[in-house]
């Protein structure tokens, strides 16, 4: 692959990521983990990119990566029972890499929705995705943990909504 | 919908909530399982809902990353067990660019942020301007706190080696590589000042002009190869070219005061010339490719003392070619008791000595049906690990033996690549399942290859590159005697099929346990000897 090529590899890569990361977590919702798995997926892309074949579409070749990635997280931990089971991971594998999820509008939206959130409820949203823990959270507020959690159940679904609610044009913008 | 589908939305969104926050439970799991199993027309409003979280995930990401910036770890850009950055790498700047680019995917708060655009490239290059370099390998590194890279990352400024040996690209296109104890402070990816220490530079003509400041002078590269030396005591500056021209300049009114040229050495102190330099010691400018060779001598002797070891063929020359040195039998009283069953020295007939992983490292090359490595490995045994380094040029085979006991009787262990190029692990006499669970090894690249046989447990595995390629669960238990074997070839059984199983490639190490390795073992050995830190992976 010469100097072009790998320009347009490295443009591709920038401008998938994003896509790339979403596939992860709608297998492994686990922020940390998917973190992880996403990181890993970007190396071996990286160390990938001789065999990648530019006239081919990237974002299915590099979710191809991803899931054999996450295929052998669930491997690794199929001792635990707090985890999806492996056919119905493979079968949700198979849908979300088909779903286009308008990702960048749905990122804009999110945004307007996240303005229209409380400035308590607001911060904890951006305390949590973060990267604080939710003990960390609760004590810092003064809350119980499960307080924390039921808030984010909550906030979660009403960011669901809201961000449905204007891709789908319902909103005043 | 029906009140029943609203229910079970609502339940779906509360069990997506627990997954989400980590607090599911087994119960949870298995529930949802079954709804997603049981209910194929909700997995679009599953997903959309993830998503939401993935969306909350991917746009505070940015802020996740900025509170853990604080780890240093000498190798890993991405994780802990894992390693980036290429010594393949053309020197070109727009494949730094890229790395950049993979750096800022990876880490997107250590770089300016922006949104994914037709613009992206233009982004990239701006992005370059907060690294000066990166780490491309390292042996035994260990920098002083504080002053160390953030992961793989060398922004300008201080930097103090205490341990080990590392390898930096510049931007620019430069390296170097530095032998502790060095300490420097890198002021841009052209210029860094060196208070004491040694460092190889190799630079590139699109890097000329790369300039180390000392005590004594300023050392002013004009594309070429170069070795330096600053004493920690009075900064006397001691220059070897390897190749091309390095200028010497004075380091307040940058007047050239030398040239020195290929071959030439020259000391300075103080921005005077003190002559020519003391006699050159190559092994104090390691170069490059030294560097992942010193790390796997390093790890040998922790090889050589690991229980259940067997036998280690770490596949250098020895005087009497003809031979391949099992080094087990050096071991001394602390290496604990030999094992159980010898395994003698191999016999080569054919295969001819060639490079390994790194300049200095031996291999066995393997290109001839008649090519192969006489062994034997006497006993009967519960559990067998075999690993070794492979590079293959052709897969000429339906079989292409690595290393395969001869014949096929009851017992006989065989270890070959198919033509697609994924380990097989056969044991004569046993019906097993096949699982394929991972991608071949890469035509032309060196490869880890591992197989582990356990007979309690009724399983065999294979590994490439530390990763799980290929599952046996076996029906029965059978014996396990290897026996006579071949390396790189098979004596064919009268009556088998695929008769000519002959290897094309190189075998670099090979390594013999009386145990099953368990995978995280494999992958320590991968980590050991792989050849630079981007390895060929199986994906």
């Amino acid at each position: 692959m010469d100097s072009t090529q790998h320009q347009q590899f490295a443009e591709r890569v920038v401008l998938n990521q994003q896509r790339i990361f979403r596939y992860v977590v709608s297998l492994v919702p686990n922020r940390a983990d998917a973190d992880e798995l996403f990181q890993q997926t970007c190396l071996t892309l990286w160390e990938s990119w001789e065999r990648y074949d530019m006239s081919l579409d990237f974002v299915p070749w590099a979710c191809g990566i991803a899931h054999n990635h996450v295929r052998n997280f669930y491997r690794k931990r199929q001792n635990s029972q707090v985890q999806l089971d492996a056919d119905v991971v493979e079968m949700l594998a198979t849908r979300s890499s088909q779903l286009r999820q308008r990702d960048d509008e749905k990122i804009a939206a999110l945004r307007a929705c996240l303005n229209e959130l409380t400035e308590r409820n607001r911060g904890i949203v951006e305390n949590y995705y973060g990267g604080m823990s939710v003990q960390e959270i609760a004590a810092q507020r003064d809350l119980s943990a499960n307080a924390i959690y039921k808030l984010l159940d909550r906030v979660r679904e009403a960011l669901h909504g809201c961000v449905n609610l204007r891709l789908a044009g319902g909103a005043a913008s | 919908m029906s009140p029943s589908a609203n229910v079970l939305l609502d339940e779906l969104r509360r069990l997506a909530n627990v997954m989400a926050n980590g607090t599911a439970s087994a119960a949870d799991a298995a529930r949802l399982s079954t709804i997603l199993r049981e209910r194929p027309e909700l997995h679009d409003a599953y997903l959309d809902f993830i998503d939401t979280h993935a969306a909350l995930c991917w746009e505070f990401r940015n802020q996740a990353e900025l509170s853990n910036t604080n780890h240093i770890a000498p190798v890993a850009i991405v994780t802990p067990r894992r390693s980036v950055v290429s010594m393949w790498l053309p020197w070109t700047t727009a494949v730094f660019a890229t790395v950049v680019a993979v750096i800022a995917w990876l880490h997107p708060g250590a770089l300016p942020r922006r949104e994914p655009t037709n613009e992206a490239v233009i982004g990239i290059a701006s992005a370059q301007e907060s690294i000066a370099a990166l780490l491309v390998d390292e042996a035994g590194a260990e920098f002083a706190p504080g002053r160390g890279p953030d992961g793989a990352r060398f922004a300008p400024g201080e930097y103090e080696l205490l341990k080990g040996v590392v390898h930096l690209r510049f931007s620019q296109g430069a390296d170097m590589v530095l032998a502790s104890p060095v300490r420097l402070e890198i002021v841009d990816s052209q210029h860094t000042r060196m208070a004491y220490g040694k460092v190889r530079v190799i630079a590139p003509p699109a890097a000329a002009g790369f300039t180390i400041k000392t005590p004594a002078a300023d050392f002013v590269d004009l594309g070429t190869e170069f070795g330096l030396s600053v004493a920690p005591e009075n900064g006397a500056s001691d220059l070897y070219v390897f190749d091309g021209q390095v200028n010497v300049a004075d380091r307040a009114s940058g007047k050239v005061l030398s040239e020195v040229l290929e071959g030439q050495s020259s000391r300075y102190v103080d921005g005077v010339t003190r002559g020519e330099a003391p006699e050159l010691k190559a092994s104090e400018f390691p170069t490059p490719g030294a560097i992942g060779f010193e790390r796997w001598q390093d790890h040998q002797h922790q090889t050589r003392r690991d229980r259940g070891l067997l036998a280690y063929f770490p596949f250098q020359r020895a005087a009497d070619e003809s031979v391949l040195a099992n080094v087990l039998g050096d071991r001394d009283a602390a290496d604990g008791p030999a094992p159980q069953n010898t395994v003698a020295d191999g016999r080569i007939v054919g295969a001819r000595w060639a490079s390994g992983r790194w300049p200095g490292k031996d291999a066995l090359l393997f290109d001839r049906d008649s090519d192969y490595v006489q062994l034997d490995i006497p006993g009967e045994y519960q559990e067998l690990t075999i690993a070794m380094w492979v590079k293959v040029d052709r897969l000429d085979f339906e079989f292409n033996a690595l290393l395969n006991s001869e014949l096929a009787d009851i017992g006989d262990v065989h270890f070959q690549l198919t033509r697609l190029g994924s380990p097989r692990c056969g044991l004569i006499g046993v019906k097993y399942e096949d699982k394929d669970l991972g991608n071949p090894l890469v035509i032309g690249r060196w490869a880890h290859v591992a197989l582990t046989v356990s007979r309690p447990d009724l399983i065999k595995r294979c590994y490439v590159n530390g990763k799980l390629s290929r599952e046996r669960p076996m029906l029965e238990d059978g014996t396990m005697r290897p026996g006579a074997c071949r390396i790189g070839n098979w004596l064919p059984a009268p009556g088998w099929g695929h008769s000519n199983r002959s290897l094309r490639g190189r075998i670099d190490e090979l390594a013999i346990w009386n145990r099953a390795l368990t995978e995280e073992e494999v992958h320590k050995l991968v980590e050991a000897g792989r050849p630079g830190l981007l390895l060929g992976e199986d994906y």
